[in-house]
């Protein structure tokens, strides 16, 4: 199947799903010259709300700079990304900035935690960012971090955690501020492949929503099964777009 | 609980100022190393600066001890105070004669030796010892200039023939065996004079003394009111101190001996001019300073006020010295080291922390805050190190503080603003380099692993 000709097709959501994100012909070079290394060669796909979408491909063949580019941290040269109906490529920087702040949530390989934070005030940073006072940010943090099953753990530190621990405040983190649109880059990578599958688990529980995109960036196949939409990427282009059982589906989502 | 509402972006200090100081203070060891350089640098700055103030105000302070003169008549050639140049006595009489003068007498500064004689205690012998000292002769009559303060005894006792009155330093610096303790209270002090006393009238004087080496000769001459006992030879004149008085210490540390102008006069080796200063008191209603041009015009000498004459004498030694560029030496050594060390530090603490900042960053935290986050920990850093440091100078201060000590210490208040100046500046390049970094922080490091 050949995704960079398939516009808008035959199979649509089916389950009345909504269209989350819509990337087209996205373009990222990094360097110049002789160095320039071309990430993205106009990448189109379309996200739909309430299911996981996963990104999989070898190493260096795009997924971490596309997904930049989806959640607003880097610019793109060519293309646009929008996010239920809302362009983010043309937006400024300070708009993008706060854009993130109220509608983006990450969950990184690494977690990223604050190490002098605790689990539930590491949670509730989103909600600090936004103003809420640290109080009530915090007390609704710890509510979130006792659906991840983390209740006891409230007041540790990162360092007192295991890595599903913390990736697991990672994942109370970025929803805490209910995003729009929700990026993992290699949630799993660090983890042993039991616990990894109950982090996935819990994204799948709680994320996925009918007003949110949840995009996860993986290397392990073994996950591919938990992912809705599968999307394979090779050197810069998405190459095939599968559903959960590797049924072929367009990159694209027909609007109703 | 969803609080998603633009506006809400007001509290401004919740994530800049909590998180920021957590940041900050989460890293202990870190925290502590950039404080401690800071208050370093600010100590010795603070320290420096004191010490170099309380130089400068020891040096005048004989100048602000003479009291109750308005005007310093001098050779126009003297740049400061100790730099007398004799005028002959003959002086005086032609500034008395100037207008609206209300009186003008004589005082005599300068070097005198002076020869201590003891017994030494072993062999019996009589051992001199010859020390320098500061000689000021007061006006016969007024003894205008008196020091500030009697530590015990009378000034009038100057009037008694072969009196001197000598500094609290100066007679321990004089008779350093005689148990006389600085450190003591006055009381203290006056009760070892007196324990002296005693036992001296009790005994022959040349009782061996078990605890000391070298016995005072003089000792046991005092009378009933004045309870001090010393004595010592000047140009061949015997001299008895018949009271202590507190006097400033003076740059040179020597020890102070006050006497009678025409006393002085035979203390020290005989000259032609001898007449060092001659002091003034203006007639009620008259402008010191237009007495002072009277003065010049009609003797050709230069007359000054207090406050004219210490700013000569500082502006000599700041200008004609080496002490004024030894301390700034220090005090630059101290900036530079001081910005060394906690800029290297502060630097890399921010790189330790670069991709919690780049979380931020992803996460919606703009560059502005950012960058206040920064600027609030180099500010917090800043803060606590100049206070401790400005804390430790003083404790180190007050402990070698007082009339009494060898150290001049003085801290002005400019030095204060002088020191939290150096170390907002401090600060500021410390941080500089970590605003930078942050600024310039793509948030898509955050991906990389
Ligand atoms: N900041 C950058 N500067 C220069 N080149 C970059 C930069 N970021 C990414 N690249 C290059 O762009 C290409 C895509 O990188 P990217 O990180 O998106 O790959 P990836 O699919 O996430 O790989 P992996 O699975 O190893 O994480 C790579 O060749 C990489 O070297
Ligand atoms: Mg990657």
């Amino acid at each position: 199947m050949e995704p960079q000709s398939a516009t808008t097709t035959d199979i649509p959501l089916g389950h009345g799903k909504r269209l989350a994100v819509r990337i087209s012909g996205i373009k990222k070079q990094f360097g110049k010259g002789e160095q320039a290394v071309e990430a993205l060669r106009g990448v189109t796909w379309d996200v739909a709300a309430q299911e996981v979408a996963m990104l999989v491909g070898p190493s260096g063949c795009g997924k971490t700079t596309l997904i930049s580019v989806v959640a607003g941290i880097l610019n793109a040269d060519q293309g646009t990304v929008s996010i239920f109906g809302e362009s983010i490529t043309s937006m400024s920087d300070r708009a993008k900035t706060r854009y993130r702040a109220l509608n983006v949530g990450f969950v990184f390989q690494q977690y990223n935690l604050l190490p002098a934070l605790t689990a539930a005030e590491n949670a509730a940073v989103p909600l600090l960012i936004q103003g809420v006072p640290r109080l009530k940010a915090v007390k609704a943090a710890s509510e979130l971090l006792g659906q991840l099953g983390l209740g006891k753990r409230t007041h540790s530190r990162p360092n007192q955690l295991s890595g599903g621990q913390q990736q697991r405040v990672a994942i109370a983190r970025a929803l805490i501020h209910k995003p729009k649109i929700l990026v993992c880059d290699e949630p799993t990578a660090a983890l042993d492949h039991e616990t990894g599958m109950i982090v996935m688990k819990l994204i799948r529980e709680l994320a996925v929503s009918d007003d949110r995109a949840v995009i996860v960036v993986t290397h392990d196949n073994r996950i591919f099964p938990l992912g809705d939409r599968v999307a394979h990427m090779d050197d810069g282009h998405i190459e095939s777009i599968v559903d959960g059982s590797g049924r072929p589906i367009p990159a694209t989502i027909e609007i109703p | 609980m969803l609080p998603a509402k633009p506006e809400l972006f007001s509290n401004f200090g919740e994530i800049v100022g909590w998180i920021a100081i957590k940041m900050l203070t989460g890293d202990r060891a870190k925290f502590i190393g950039i404080v401690f350089g800071l208050a370093f640098a600010s100590a010795l700055i603070m320290q420096q600066g004191s010490i170099f103030w309380g130089l400068m105000l020891r040096t005048c302070a004989q100048i602000y001890d003479l009291r109750g003169a308005d005007l310093w008549v001098m050779d126009p050639s003297v740049q400061f105070i100790d730099d007398v140049k004799p005028m002959l006595e003959k002086q005086l009489g032609l500034v008395r004669g100037v207008d609206g003068i209300k009186w003008a007498v004589p005082l005599y500064k300068g070097i005198a030796r002076a020869k201590l004689s003891f017994i030494d205690k072993s062999t019996g012998k009589r051992v001199d010892v010859t020390e320098q000292v500061i000689l000021i002769g007061l006006d016969d009559n007024s003894l205008v200039g008196e020091p500030a303060s009697m530590f015990t005894g009378d000034i009038e006792d100057l009037h008694r023939p072969n009196s001197i009155i000598v500094d609290r330093v100066g007679l321990r610096k004089l008779f350093p065996r005689q148990g006389l303790n600085l450190i003591d209270s006055p009381g203290q002090f006056k009760s070892t004079l007196a324990a002296l006393t005693r036992r001296k009238q009790a005994s022959p004087m040349s009782e061996p003394n078990s605890d000391k080496d070298l016995e005072p000769i003089g000792l046991g001459t005092a009378s009933q009111n004045s309870p001090v006992l010393f004595e010592m030879e000047m140009n061949e004149h015997r001299a008895e101190v018949v009271g202590v008085c507190d006097a400033s210490r003076t740059f040179q540390s020597n020890a102070v001996i006050y006497t009678t102008f025409s006393r002085a006069k035979e203390f020290v080796p005989r000259e032609r001019k001898l007449l060092s200063y001659v002091l003034v008191k203006v007639m009620p209603g008259q402008n010191p300073l237009d007495v002072a041009r009277r003065i010049r015009e009609q003797s050709g000498l230069s007359a000054l006020t207090t406050d004219q004459f210490v700013e000569k004498t500082i502006n000599y030694y700041l200008r004609y010295t080496g002490i004024p560029i030894n301390f700034m030496t220090t005090v630059i050594l101290g900036f530079i080291v001081g910005t060394a060390i906690a800029g290297q530090m502060f630097y890399s603490f921010t790189l330790e922390n670069i991709r919690q900042f780049g979380a931020l960053k992803a996460m919606g935290v703009g560059n502005l805050r950012i960058v206040g986050m920064v600027l609030l920990q180099a500010a917090l850093v800043g803060f606590l190190g100049y206070g401790l440091g400005v804390g430790g100078a003083t404790l180190f201060g007050m402990a070698n503080r007082g009339q009494n000590s060898e150290l001049a210490f003085y801290t002005h208040r400019y030095l204060l603003l002088l020191d939290a100046g150096a170390t907002i500046i401090i600060c500021t390049l410390a941080s500089l380099l970590s605003v930078l970094k942050v600024i310039l922080l793509e948030p898509a490091i955050v991906f990389r692993g």
